[in-house]
């Protein structure tokens, strides 16, 4: 199962050495290490987001709202700075609880009152942004200060705080995930839901966590897009949630549930980031753009299909039945 | 009983929408459904889309002067650029039965038949900041012309980068009608007075600051010659000026563009930006509701007729066109002078 | 099931009474026969999206590409009008378009199995990619008068030719699920597309119709739209892709498949349009329109879920405190 699950990534890692190949072929500038590194830089948000959309999809659900709860979060993070006497402390919990909250509501909706994710979130996304545009009037937080927006070029012992920051979400994430008895539970919950309960799966609590967690890292990523930009827009974020979602469909999770790795979503952050960057690189007209990371996307998900559609199967029966077996014995 | 509870449900549902929707109705306007009856007369303005700090900017200038003159100010448009959803919107105030619809067009052709039936049903209609066709609206209040503004942010251009070598371009939307017929007029301006300046690529960045923090740093790194960037939007220009700052080119790459001051002044004063050129938004508003009551007395206009506050402006009776002036720029020295 | 399903259409039609006549007692001039016509007028574009997007949801199935294809659609026939100078072969060829498209989808959903999300996912990216190519980014407006027939015009009087065009598209459609054996197939794979391969359905063939069909509705919508604002542009369209998807669950369509109708769908819509239309009549905030909509249809399926709420609220308390 696992080389299954290694090959689906390794597949996604040779389109984006092959993308890379071609692309540094043409544009020498490409493989530098300052533009490697403002590849990685300016697809963190991108990255920290599509860790808590894997889990959000590994569990079957998934989250329109997100493009919008960055922007909430974002201009209030954004005001608590301007407030004087607040510090990176007030910013951080100001950003993580208000992203919590707001993923915490989509949760409580699917899970409580079982209307289906898409459906919730994609009223929250209209929810989220009306009141937020209502509540700012349009306005947007500009002359940010400056200990909040240094947080984004400072370097701790040589390596950018938002990597750093990316570093311990991807950490955090991957240890939930893979160690602890909630990710067995995602991933059974997303496998096969009936049997997920019947082994005393708690599937409202583990949906909640997931919609919940998202919010988490959607704050912390609000953090860093003000510091990045020093100035926030109410209309941060829109559509966003789409290039989120894409990342982490081309990294390999299956929208229908039980499957997705952490390692596959951040390859799909890396050939979007690739991609953006390289159209401009190579001189390509920029009009061609969507035709290229449409045709990737198509091309991605459809030789996943045709490669494991056989074997993803049969891998989520044996998936559910070791889940059965250590359900049982927890 | 079970049906008893969901209409329950359901009143209070509609309650708290109603409190809502009075709640914000009543601090814009406590009456504004006037459906013909009170003989205040009722201007609406229409922006491309609400929420820019340009259009606001703008409407409050207008609703100053509404308030002397006696007027209902109504201001309302779509919450996207979108040209079919401001079509909506001006079909809307039609059926509301306003006195003067003032439109700043998504898209020229796309408004025309709205503002034709506005005509036809006896509102007046003038258009401000971005046209329709002429024969849908009884005047146009523009800025600047197109024209002067592409060819004025080219010399812009050639000024900061010292009339030679590789500029690029970051455009709101590859979509974007105004956008593109500046950047027209651009490339107009380089090949008759800068054959020695080279466009080498429009990049979008989707009214989004961050893909244009992004796009920027692209750009300086696809064209090592790179020596300017003329960023074509109120979103574009903050975001391209932030990556500039972060990549540490500031003064190798020279900056330009349109955008409000408060956007721009902590880049302005760093020197990330060399200037973000605009015109006085609020004076705009003004214009506009200044030319909404002369169309309510039924004069015309006059070449050269001297407004209140805003000074002389050029009226083209052929085009039924009002213009307001040259395009002003804000730099380090004077964008203390401007807050919008 | 059918219990469930009655239960959602009442509360949406009480629903929709209860806001016609908030809006008619705050906004004198909402009801009246000219502000309605242009109700039906503006919901006309993204309802019959809708109406491809219902299809679709009750196999199960989704489109995010609708809104790509509408604006693929408007330059289509924008461009071939211009090669070929007449009009009807290029709205055909528009209409054309729009098929390929839905059955370029169709292929990938039906026959090689990729998750309907995905497809479109990935062709909404590539047929708006398509059209900015085709395009470069421009708007194109040189249209002959005859063109705005279908956007603009008006039959016996004042009745919006799109209204008209509407309704017989949501007719045919209504007609076409619940009269056809198509039709039944549609709710059967939806139901049970396993069950469906057993009773003899071929799958494949009927969801390849099905994108096919919305392919199609996605292209008469980019056309009406394109006609009404007289201009083709690549991203025309665009936002009313969420907004159809709203409208269609808000109208009852069981995101899961197997259940919906067109009826719903077009209750759903008119919720949209009439909100929309009566806050600016009011005056209210566009921002306040947004999130209205978005409560509207939290809101709705809250109200209709409630049993399942109640349940939960005693488990939990049963937990918890006793």
């Amino acid at each position: 199962m696992n080389d299954l699950l290694k090959k689906r990534e390794f597949v996604m890692f040779m389109m984006l050495m092959v993308i890379s190949l071609c692309i540094s072929l043409i544009a020498p500038a490409f493989l530098t290490p300052s533009n490697l590194l403002s590849i990685v830089m300016n697809n963190i948000i991108l990255a920290i987001m599509a860790m808590g959309m894997t889990l959000v999809i590994v569990t079957s659900g998934i989250d329109v709202s997100v493009g919008s709860q960055l922007g909430f979060a974002a201009i209030f993070v954004g005001l608590v700075a301007l407030i004087p006497g607040s510090n990176i402390f007030t910013v951080l919990v100001v950003g993580v609880v208000s992203g919590i909250v707001l993923g915490l509501l989509n949760g409580i909706l699917i899970a409580g009152a079982e209307i289906p994710a898409i459906v919730v979130t994609l009223g929250t996304m209209n929810i989220f942004r009306g009141s937020l545009l209502l509540y700012t009037n349009g306005k947007w937080v500009t002359a940010l200060p400056a200990w909040y927006t240094s947080l984004y070029n400072t370097s701790v012992m040589g390596i950018p705080i938002p990597i750093i920051i990316l570093l311990l979400v991807i950490g955090v994430t991957h240890f939930i995930a893979q160690h602890t008895r909630l990710g067995r539970s995602i991933y059974a919950l997303g496998g096969n839901p009936a049997i997920a309960s019947r082994v005393g799966i708690n599937t409202g609590m583990v949906t909640m966590f997931a919609f919940a967690y998202m919010g988490a890292l959607t704050g912390i990523s609000s953090i860093l897009y003000g510091a990045q930009l020093a100035t926030i827009d109410p209309n941060a974020g829109t559509s966003f949630e789409l290039m989120v979602i894409s990342a982490v469909v081309i990294g390999g999770a299956n929208v229908l549930g039980g499957s997705g790795s952490l390692l596959g979503s951040l390859i799909g952050v890396l050939i979007l980031g690739v991609l953006q960057n390289g159209i401009i690189l190579m001189r390509i007209e920029p009009y061609w753009q969507n035709v290229v990371v449409g045709l990737i996307l198509i091309t991605a998900v459809t030789l996943d299909v045709v490669n494991n559609r056989k074997k993803e199967e049969r891998k989520k029966v044996i998936y559910v039945a070791e889940e059965v077996k250590a359900g049982g014995s927890i | 009983m079970k049906a008893k509870k969901t209409v329950t449900m359901l009143l209070v549902f509609m309650f708290v929408a109603l409190l809502l929707t009075g709640c914000s109705s009543s601090s814009n306007a406590p009456k504004a459904d006037s459906g013909g009856k009170t003989d205040k007369k009722v201007v609406a303005m229409v922006p491309k889309v609400m929420g820019s700090p340009y259009f606001d900017t703008c409407a409050e200038g207008a609703k100053k002067v509404a308030a002397e003159f006696g007027f209902e100010f109504l201001y309302t448009g779509p919450t996207t650029a979108d040209a079919a959803q401001q079509v909506n919107i001006i079909q809307d105030l039609i059926n509301k039965k306003v006195d003067v619809l003032i439109v700043a067009a998504n898209d020229a052709q796309s408004v025309a038949p709205a503002l034709k039936k506005a005509k036809a049903a006896g509102i007046k209609v003038m258009t401000y900041d971005a046209d329709s066709t002429p024969d849908a609206r009884d005047l146009f209040i523009n800025q600047t012309t197109p024209e002067i503004l592409g060819r004025h942010i080219m010399d812009n251009v050639a000024k900061e980068i010292g009339g030679s070598g590789e500029y690029a371009i970051l455009t709101a939307s590859l979509t974007a009608s105004n956008q593109n017929v500046w950047i027209k007029w651009m490339k107009e301006q380089q090949a008759a007075k800068y054959p020695n300046i080279t466009l080498v690529t429009i990049a979008p960045s989707e009214e989004d600051q961050q893909k244009a923090f992004a796009q920027t740093q692209n750009l300086v790194k696809a064209y090592p010659n790179l020596k300017g960037i003329a960023a074509l939007s109120t979103v574009a220009e903050p975001g391209a000026a932030q990556a500039i700052e972060q990549l540490n080119v500031i003064g190798k790459i020279k900056l330009v563009g349109l955008a409000t001051p408060n956007g721009m002044r902590q880049y302005l004063k760093s020197g990330a930006a060399q200037s973000a050129t605009l015109w006085d938004v609020g004076k705009l508003g003004y214009l506009s509701m200044y030319m909404a009551k002369q169309l309510i007395d039924g004069k015309t206009p006059t070449d050269g007729m001297d407004v209140p506050t805003v000074g002389k402006v050029a009226y083209k009776a052929d085009n039924k066109e009002i213009i307001m002036g040259e395009p002003l720029d804000f730099t380090k020295e004077n964008v203390d002078t401007f807050n919008f | 099931m059918i219990g469930i399903k009655r239960s959602h259409e009442l509360i949406l039609l009480l629903f929709f009474i209860g806001l016609i006549i908030i809006m008619s007692l705050l906004a004198p001039s909402f009801l009246t026969i000219n502000n309605l016509l242009s109700v039906t007028q503006q919901m006309s574009e993204f309802g019959i999206l809708a109406l491809g997007v219902t299809v679709i949801i009750i196999t199960s199935g989704i489109d995010l590409s609708v809104g790509s294809i509408a604006g693929l659609t408007t330059i289509v026939i924008a461009m071939s009008y211009g090669w070929s100078g007449s009009l009807v072969a290029a709205i055909l060829l528009g209409i054309l378009a729009g098929a390929l498209c839905g059955a370029f989808n169709g292929v990938l959903i039906a026959k090689i199995g990729v998750p309907p999300m995905l497809v479109t996912l990935g062709t909404m990216t590539f047929f708006n990619g398509i059209a900015l190519v085709l395009s470069k980014g421009n708007a194109i407006s040189d249209f002959p008068e005859e063109f705005y027939f279908a956007g603009q015009g008006y039959l016996f009087g004042n009745i919006p030719v799109q209204t008209v065009i509407f309704l017989v598209l949501a007719i045919l459609t209504s007609l076409l699920l619940s009269k056809t054996p198509w039709g039944r197939r549609v709710y059967a794979v939806g139901n049970n597309s396993v069950a469906a391969v057993f009773s003899g359905v071929q799958v494949d063939k009927v969801l390849l119709y099905v994108y096919i069909f919305a392919g199609i509705m996605a292209a008469i919508s980019g056309w009406i739209i394109s006609s009404r604002v007289s201009t083709a542009r690549a991203d025309l369209g665009a936002v009313y892709l969420m907004q159809s998807i709203a409208a269609t669950v808000l109208g009852g369509t069981n995101i899961a498949g197997g259940s919906g109708t067109i009826f719903g769908t077009v209750i759903g819509v008119s919720v949209f349009a009439v909100l929309a239309n009566g806050l600016n009549l009011i005056g209210v905030s566009p921002f306040a329109q947004n999130l209205l909509m978005g409560l509207a249809l939290i809101v709705v399926l809250l109200i209709s879920n409630m049993s399942i709420i109640k349940r939960k609220i005693t488990i939990f308390i049963k937990l918890n405190f006793n």
